[in-house]
């Protein structure tokens, strides 16, 4: 086990090496120009010109790929061309935001979606079952950004609980913070609550079906035993492929939320650096991102071997 | 109630069907003429769904819009399943190769569309194909992971390996008695895939990314009408209610496939 | 009879503005919290032309002149100046009583500093500069800029509020610490000193307490400014329907560019109190003159005969109450305001003569690219009606709405574009501005040819006229000439709508939002 942590561990360097050379060349042949945004509309060609020049982004590019490697090869991924400070700065910055978000649209998605998927699996084709699959489907069956517009209206202006928008740390407010995740924290949760509830049931549903379980139930074994100790078991593989793909997703997928609730993580980091072709920003969190990827696919690969022993060895 | 809900599931889906194949039909109107002087009508006889900001008919906007938010959706879908499951049943049956391409996807998935939708939209013009790219790209990966689990998770069964003991040839035995059983969880994956790929082009709308207006489609009006809510309701509730009807029925779709493609369920 | 009546007793109130706000129901103290959707580059003024950068730092940095009520420079920093005979030597007194944010006293070191850096930085000063033969101080408390010639405008540019071409003084140590690097410590004269900046969250300043405030009457950043708030904290919000949404829930005083179309719902909410801001910018449209079709004047023509305003005013921003037609390129009322500018021709579209038109220039049907980006809805919507309207003449075009950053790279391109919807400020100080803009190869027009070399020629005659009434002829002339050679095609003047709660009390709605001499009533 320990060997194949670490073989996987060493097989991530290669992966993350050659994200960072496609990173750097797609974000920089997309089209845009951050310096006039940066001197303005109505800035003459002098000004530009000196602005670039300021940024080294008058350098041709095979030069600047060499430089910005050279750094990040030292872990530093240089310096944001509108945020005043250094990208690993920022990123840490705007990572606790996101993982709070992130943890608490999870939390709220699997608190509702995995009770409502197993009973919608035991109850297989009765009204539970539709009742819940069409419950669970309504958090995403309209834009996230509707629905969060939607929520700010009822529970931020009319009924006046939670604020519009906007984020504290809980080093700043304490548990006030909570009060500021609650929204934008639903709106993932809703989402979540979908996916974790049909991928819940259609796994429970295929164990179920599995000739062990009808052995065993054809042998006595009472009903939520046999739940317990095989079926959610056996379901746990898939289980955890969706929850740990879909905390994947939520993590690079908080770029909405983050953007309307105005919460400053890395979601709108990446949204906002794009938008404005934040070159070292992009490549940054694009780097950052596939590490995450490759660190959560690590840790579903290990609960695969740890749950089924049958894929241990392989 | 079997037969309640699947008549429901038929009743939306068939209605969604119709709507996109007949109501461009219905819709007289041009969905890009604009009648400022019309601006912001409520529903009427003339204009059944209202009009928007620019006076143009809502109703026909939504059928048109429709139309490209479900080819974006269904081009999304075929698309990932015939890469995305191609390679993960790959990867899920060879696995001297597996280890490479997951690694690859892992950093693969990184990517984010928008970035992707922007290049391109900067080359090709903001298209609906730029869309339809930037999204498959983005889900290849997930549907690959989802098939190659699926392929790992019935080929360590006991009747493939009692295939491949009588003497199955590996191919054989892949596309004979694996695939189709581990079909169950890709199509779940793709019908979520081609609601969230409708939902996506909505994303992309609202990050000012999406299909080129004047051009309709569902989330690129959503995200225009979002800003009215107060003042015209009618100009996200019909497109927003005909997204929620077409994602709805699609999933609900999904969960019946899925059982009447799945051997186990039946026997 | 009534204007002037009514402007007396204007004066008559105004004079006893100040004392009675005073003395009736101030309130000090509080947070202020301003919601914004301005994207803010970084906080130097000087290093960028992106107006949100000045909107929010001239509540910290003064100008040596500001602009009155009728946009007229006054004296700010400066407590007077004297100007040559031959209308070349300006020599600027400066008021004693002026404090930086760090303790020391304003002298005539920090504005000689200020204004070198200005010259070589700022694009106002840029402008400038090739006219200026020395600029040093006289003393402590005397400034000399000498110029090679007349130049009317100097004054105008000194107190602009456009593209942030205000001049602004700092203290002579910052400017030599951080010299054409963008200055990130920010250190000014304003009732308002910088606190912090959080890039896409916050900017927050508080008041500053040894502020020697100048006694004229106030008005946008001139005359009698005091800070009552003890923070003012400019929120980033790029969510409209958030930004409203806060101000009904209380959670911001204040939000900028609400929902025009909502007009009537503010004003029926007591929890709201909503402000046109009137006049506000104005819409141009601009055309790529550099290659086909519209480097030819007849196609031009065609297209200015093509447009309908009042249609585009109407679907573009709606509602009647927040837009004007006006062919003049300056406010009615306003200095430079040209009543007969285009009288034959705007607003007056023909469609058949500019198919005529059209035809008879042997326009091949080639696209015509609408270049614009989408986040602005007065020009993305404007490139959509557009579209309706050359179509129906037989232009064949093209609407082009990307993200920002690819559209100022392509516009700046000579073939990246044919036609680009832009907004100036109506309110500018002085037409000279808008050399920068137009002639020949200027900003993005591409324009180089006779007829550009005629429009420069008008605006070199209006830089060195320095009588006001021989000058305003000349900006006469440069406004019909405007509608003949058709280098632009001005639209409508637009306001905007901005909200407020009902606690901000002596909010001025000054063309940027200011929060000088505001309190919070709780």
């Amino acid at each position: 086990m320990g060997q194949y942590v670490l073989k996987r561990l060493l097989a991530a360097i290669p992966v993350l090496a050659v994200v960072a050379v496609t990173a750097f060349f797609i974000t920089n042949v997309t089209p845009g120009d951050p310096v006039r945004l940066i001197v303005g509309d109505f800035a003459t060609e002098a000004e530009v010109a000196q602005m670039r020049a300021k940024l080294g982004l008058d350098q041709p590019l095979p030069i600047r790929f060499g430089l910005w490697l050279q750094r990040v090869v030292r872990g530093d991924l240089g310096t944001s061309l509108f945020l005043q400070m250094p990208v690993t700065h920022a990123l840490v910055q705007r990572l606790e935001p996101t993982i709070l978000l992130a943890l608490s649209g999870q939390f709220l998605g699997v608190l509702l979606g995995i009770p409502l998927g197993t009973a919608a699996a035991m109850h297989h084709r009765k009204l539970i079952d539709a009742g819940a699959i069409v419950a669970s489907l309504a958090g995403i069956s309209i834009p996230s950004f509707l629905m969060a517009t939607l929520l700010v209206s009822v529970f931020g202006v009319q009924m006046g609980w939670f604020p519009v928008a906007g984020y504290r740390s809980f080093s700043e407010v304490g548990f006030g913070a909570v009060y500021y995740l609650v929204l934008p924290a639903l709106t993932l949760g809703l989402m979540q609550m979908a996916i974790l509830a049909r991928m819940t049931r259609s796994a429970v549903l295929e164990v179920l079906h599995q000739d062990f379980v009808r052995t065993a139930r054809a042998k006595g074994v009472p009903r939520t035993s046999v739940m317990l100790k095989h079926v959610l078991r056996n379901a746990a593989v898939p289980i955890v492929t969706v929850f740990g793909l879909s905390f994947a997703a939520l993590l690079g997928g908080t770029w909405i939320v983050e953007s309307v609730f105005a919460i400053p993580g890395t979601g709108s980091l990446a949204v906002t650096a794009i938008l404005r072709r934040d070159y070292p920003v992009i490549q940054g969190t694009i780097l950052f991102a596939a590490g995450i990827y490759v660190f959560i696919n690590l840790i579903i690969d290990i609960s695969y071997a740890a749950f089924d022993p049958r894929l241990r060895d392989r | 109630m079997t037969r309640n809900t699947n008549k429901i599931e038929f009743l939306l889906l068939s209605f969604i069907l119709l709507f996109m194949l007949f109501a461009p039909f219905l819709a007289d109107q041009n969905p890009r003429d604009i009648a400022p002087q019309k601006r912001l009508q409520p529903p009427s006889s003339q204009h059944w769904m209202g009009t928007d900001e620019f006076g143009r008919d809502v109703f026909s906007r939504t059928a048109h819009g429709g139309r490209t938010s479900l080819l974006i959706g269904l081009a999304v879908i075929s698309i990932t399943i015939l890469v995305g499951t191609s390679v993960g049943a790959l990867c899920g049956w060879n696995r001297s190769i597996d280890p490479y391409i997951m690694r690859i996807f892992d950093g693969w998935m990184a990517f984010p569309e928008i970035i992707l939708a922007i290049s391109l939209a900067a080359v090709w013009g903001a298209g609906q194909y730029v869309i339809i790219f930037a999204i498959a790209f983005a889900y290849t990966p997930r549907m690959a992971r989802v098939a190659r689990g699926a392929v790992l998770n019935v080929k360590s069964r006991d009747f493939v390996e009692a295939v491949r003991a009588l003497g199955a040839k590996d191919l054989y035995a892949l596309l004979r008695h694996v695939l189709p059983n581990s079909l169950a969880p890709v199509v779940v994956q793709a019908t979520y895939m081609f609601a969230a790929a409708i939902l996506a082009e909505a994303a992309l709308s609202f990050l000012g990314v999406g299909i080129q207006p004047p051009a309709p489609s569902w989330g690129g009006m959503i995200s225009e009408a979002r800003d009215y809510i107060p003042v015209a309701p009618w100009l996200v509730l019909f497109p927003g209610g005909a997204m929620f009807i077409a994602v709805l029925a699609l999933n609900l779709m999904g969960d019946k496939l899925q059982d009447w493609l799945d051997p186990y369920q039946e026997g | 009879m009534t204007r002037k009546l009514t402007l007396l007793f204007l004066i008559f109130l105004l004079s006893f503005a100040p004392a009675a706000a005073e003395d009736a129901d101030v309130e000090w103290g509080g947070t202020l919290v301003a919601a914004n959707a301005l994207t803010l580059p970084h906080l130097d003024p000087d290093k960028t032309t992106d107006s949100s950068v000045g909107q929010i730092m001239w509540h910290i940095y003064e100008g040596l002149f500001e602009l009155d009520e009728e946009y007229r420079p006054v004296p700010h920093l400066a407590a007077d100046y004297d100007l040559s005979d031959d209308g070349t030597v300006y020599a600027f007194e400066l008021r004693e009583d002026v404090v930086f944010h760090n303790g020391e006293s304003m002298t005539a070191a920090d504005v000689e500093a200020s204004f070198h850096r200005y010259l070589e930085n700022n694009g106002g000063g840029q402008t400038i500069a090739p006219y200026v033969e020395e600029a040093y101080q006289d003393g402590d408390y005397t400034f000399v800029v000498e110029f090679s010639q007349p130049y009317a405008p100097f004054l105008f540019f000194l107190s602009s509020v456009v593209a942030n071409q205000k001049f602004v003084v700092r203290p002579a140590e910052i400017i030599e610490e951080f010299g054409d690097d963008v200055i990130t410590e920010h250190v000014g004269t304003g009732p308002f000193q910088f606190d912090s900046w959080q890039p896409d969250q916050y900017v927050r300043m508080t008041r500053f307490d040894d502020y020697a405030a100048h006694s004229g009457p106030y008005f946008g950043y001139s005359g009698e400014k005091q800070a009552y708030v003890d923070m003012l904290e400019f929120r980033i919000i790029r969510e409209q329907s958030v930004r409203t949404a806060g101000v009904r829930s209380g959670e911001y005083h204040f939000a900028d560019q609400a929902p025009r179309d909502q007009y009537s719902i503010f004003q029926s909410d007591a929890g709201i109190e909503p402000w046109v801001v009137s006049p506000y910018r104005q819409s141009f449209l601009i055309v790529n003159m550099g290659h086909e079709p519209f480097d030819n004047l007849q196609v031009r023509r065609a297209l200015q005969l093509a447009i309908d305003p009042e249609e585009m005013g109407l679907a573009v921003v709606g509602d009647p109450d927040f837009w004007q037609l006006n062919p003049s390129l300056f406010p009615e009322g306003h200095l430079w305001h040209v009543e007969d500018a285009g009288e034959d021709i705007y607003a007056q579209p023909d469609p058949e003569q500019a198919e005529a038109l059209l035809a008879e220039a042997g326009y091949d049907g080639k696209p015509i690219i609408i270049l614009n980006s989408r986040e602005d809805e007065i020009e993305s919507r404007g490139a959509l009606t557009l579209q309706s309207q050359l179509e129906a003449v037989g232009f064949n075009v093209e609407v082009r709405l990307l993200d920002r950053a690819t559209v100022v790279e392509q516009r700046s391109r000579e073939d990246g574009y044919h036609l680009h919807f832009s907004q100036f400020l109506s309110p500018d100080p002085d037409p000279q501005v808008y050399q920068a803009w137009m002639g020949t190869d200027k900003w993005i027009g591409n324009w180089d040819d006779e007829d550009s070399r005629k429009m420069d020629a008008i605006f070199e005659e209006m830089l060195i006229t320095t009588d006001l009434e021989e000058r305003y002829e000349v900006v006469r002339n440069w406004q019909h000439a405007f509608y003949d050679l058709v280098p632009y095609v001005k639209l409508y003047d637009f306001n905007q709508l901005r909200l407020t709660t009902p606690t901000v009390q002596g909010y001025s709605n000054f063309v940027h939002p200011t929060f000088f001499n505001v309190w919070l009533a709780e």
